[in-house]
């Protein structure tokens, strides 16, 4: 904004952003900089005995086997979550893009599981999935144990999964539509004279153009993947069947609470961190890389 | 679109409603079963169309249950999160857009470096510092003074404490520093060449003009608030604090005990879905917006 439009004032700006500011002193810094202190002290629970002991709960975490298997469950989680969240987002949005007229009411019913909780959505999924009275018994039926999402892991991580999914597509889809829209309709038609088909302007026009649309979503997607699963997870599988849906995001939470294991915990979320961090960081690389290789801005 | 394509037209209108049946399915088999006797559930499964018990059983519910509670929780937590929210994060976007002191990138960085660490992550500590709110302050009097008071307060277990630390982020500050980025430089030139201060023009023409960005930004952090799991699940340890999203998870059946009542889970879950989806189904371009906006 030009420096003509802005205001003196040297501390107005200050006593403005005051208010935002305590209140993220106090329930951001604060408590983050207590789970760093923590992660590097051995401490009592909620007790007053402390020493520092460095790096030793991150080596202990580290060298705790379980720990690979439940990273490899969020990655698991988080991928598939993603790529199922933005690929079905933006199928439908190009679907509905490709019937202006009717498309109308599909965008707006489909936008309601939006207002639908996690936690609510985890409860009503576990009776529409369970092998007994859920349409799953069906198959059932046909095939005796087919489907048993309280024993088989894969089958379980593939219905949070898809759970997530549902619970993220409708934000994805308002964006990319919006994103689609956004394209001038000149050179989709140009593009259709030249005879490229709905698939091939789709592929060679709308996704590159909205290529920054999709990378916020799937940043978005990621992030909720490892902060908001928990409701689900935790409504849904408690992290089971033998720890197959047990991603960071729940083992930081047992450990604290359930297991009343700070120190680990906070080193547990420290990684969590970290391991967002890296994820989005690489995102914004590759991104970059693509838009300078295509000669963008 | 441009050209005629008959069969892919069908083909998308019929994929269409393939994914209209996944993303309302949920909802339908929920307002279903939620509408038949426990004994059909348990004898056929879930139905899978409407029956004739649904009032009777959304009665049963809040007899039952302090489900009414749980919905006063939820919308007077809520509604404190959005009047907060909205206040903080307007008027920090301000200082951070329009001031030419040094100090707004002190707010800037200050607020946007809470993008980094979602609530979610750092779960544990802000537990207990919502449990002891004033041992900071202990601690800053303690290294100042040496003086060592003994007042604490606990916030577990009260509206504040299921509120404040909702606020403590910047996704609103960033949705309204994103919309006062297009809020043409012209108009604060031309009140501060008609004498306006900044409080001033912030009261008399910035806040009137972000109306529809109030609305958009109020629906989603309704809607994000009413949805969220984790804090309250740490925050409160009594049942009549408890938020709906939270406590519908109470109604899951145990493993011991009598036959799960599954068309009582599933009418709390109605009810528990409800309100947001009247606030969805009322406000949908404000929230399109605020959604939109978000993603610029």
């Amino acid at each position: 904004m030009k420096t003509s439009a802005r205001f003196h004032g040297r501390w107005m700006p200050l006593a403005l952003g005051l208010p935002q500011l305590v209140l993220i002193a106090w329930f951001f810094y604060w408590p983050s900089w207590k789970g760093l202190w923590w992660s590097l002290h051995l401490e009592c629970p909620f007790g007053h005995c402390t020493r520092f002991v460095g790096l030793d709960n991150y080596r202990r975490e580290l060298g705790d086997a379980s720990l690979y298997a439940s990273l490899l469950s969020t990655a698991v989680f988080s991928l598939c979550g993603v790529a199922l969240s933005v690929a079905a987002a933006l199928a439908l949005a190009w679907m509905v893009e490709f019937h202006r007229r009717s498309g109308k009411l599909f965008r707006y019913l489909l936008i309601w599981p939006y207002a639908v909780a996690g936690s609510v959505l985890g409860v009503i999924l576990r009776a529409a999935a369970s092998p007994g009275i859920g349409p799953m018994a069906y198959l059932n039926r046909l095939w005796p144990h087919v489907w048993q999402p309280h024993l088989d892991g894969a089958q379980a991580m593939a219905l949070v999964v898809a759970a997530f999914a549902w619970t993220q597509i409708p934000f994805d889809f308002i964006v990319l539509v919006a994103a689609l829209r956004s394209i001038p309709a000149d050179y989709l038609a140009a593009a259709a004279i030249d005879g490229a088909g709905p698939l091939r302007r789709l592929l060679d026009i709308q996704i590159p153009m909205i290529r920054p649309q999709l990378f916020f979503v799937a940043t978005m997607n990621l992030v909720d993947s490892i902060t908001n699963s928990f409701a689900i997870v935790d409504t849904m599988t408690q992290g089971g069947p033998g720890g197959a849906t047990g991603i960071l995001a729940y083992r930081a939470y047992r450990d604290g609470f359930v297991g009343l294991d700070l120190s680990g915990s906070s080193a547990l979320s420290m990684l969590l961190m970290l391991l967002l961090l890296a994820a989005i960081a690489a995102q914004f690389a590759a991104m970059e890389r693509r838009a300078r290789q295509e000669g963008f801005r | 679109m441009i050209e005629r394509h008959p069969v892919l037209k069908l083909l998308t209108l019929l994929l269409l409603m393939l994914s209209l049946v996944f993303a309302l399915g949920p909802l339908y088999l929920a307002l279903c079963s939620a509408s038949v006797t426990s004994r059909q559930i348990l004898l056929h499964g879930l139905a899978l169309a409407p029956g004739g018990h649904l009032l009777e059983n959304l009665a049963a519910v809040l007899h039952r249950a302090d489900i009414g509670h749980m919905l006063l929780n939820s919308l007077v937590v809520a509604l404190i999160v959005v009047a907060g929210k909205l206040a903080l994060a307007s008027t920090s976007a301000f200082a951070v857009v329009y001031f030419r002191s040094r100090m707004r990138h002190v707010v800037f960085w200050g607020i946007f470096a809470t993008l980094l660490l979602p609530l979610e992550v750092r779960i544990v500590p802000t537990y207990a510092v919502a449990s002891d709110l004033l041992e900071p302050l202990r601690a800053v009097l303690a290294a100042c003074t040496g003086l060592h008071l003994r007042v604490s307060l606990n916030l577990l277990d009260s509206y504040a404490g299921l509120s404040l630390p909702l606020m403590a982020s910047a996704t609103g500050t960033f949705l309204f520093r994103q919309f006062y980025l297009t809020v043409p430089a012209e108009l604060a030139e031309a009140a501060r060449m008609d004498g306006a201060g900044a409080w001033r023009f912030f009261v008399d023409i910035l806040l009137p003009l972000s109306k529809a960005n109030f609305a958009a930004l109020g629906t989603i952090v309704f809607l994000t608030t009413w949805k969220d799991y984790m804090w309250p699940l740490v925050a409160t340890s009594r049942p009549e604090m408890r938020t709906i999203a939270l406590g519908i998870a109470s109604f899951l059946p145990t493993e011991t005990g009598q036959p799960p009542e599954w068309n009582l889970v599933m009418a709390a879950a109605l009810i528990a879905l409800a309100p947001p989806l009247l606030v969805i189904g009322l406000t949908q371009r404000w929230f399109v917006r605020g959604v939109t906006g978000a993603g610029k």
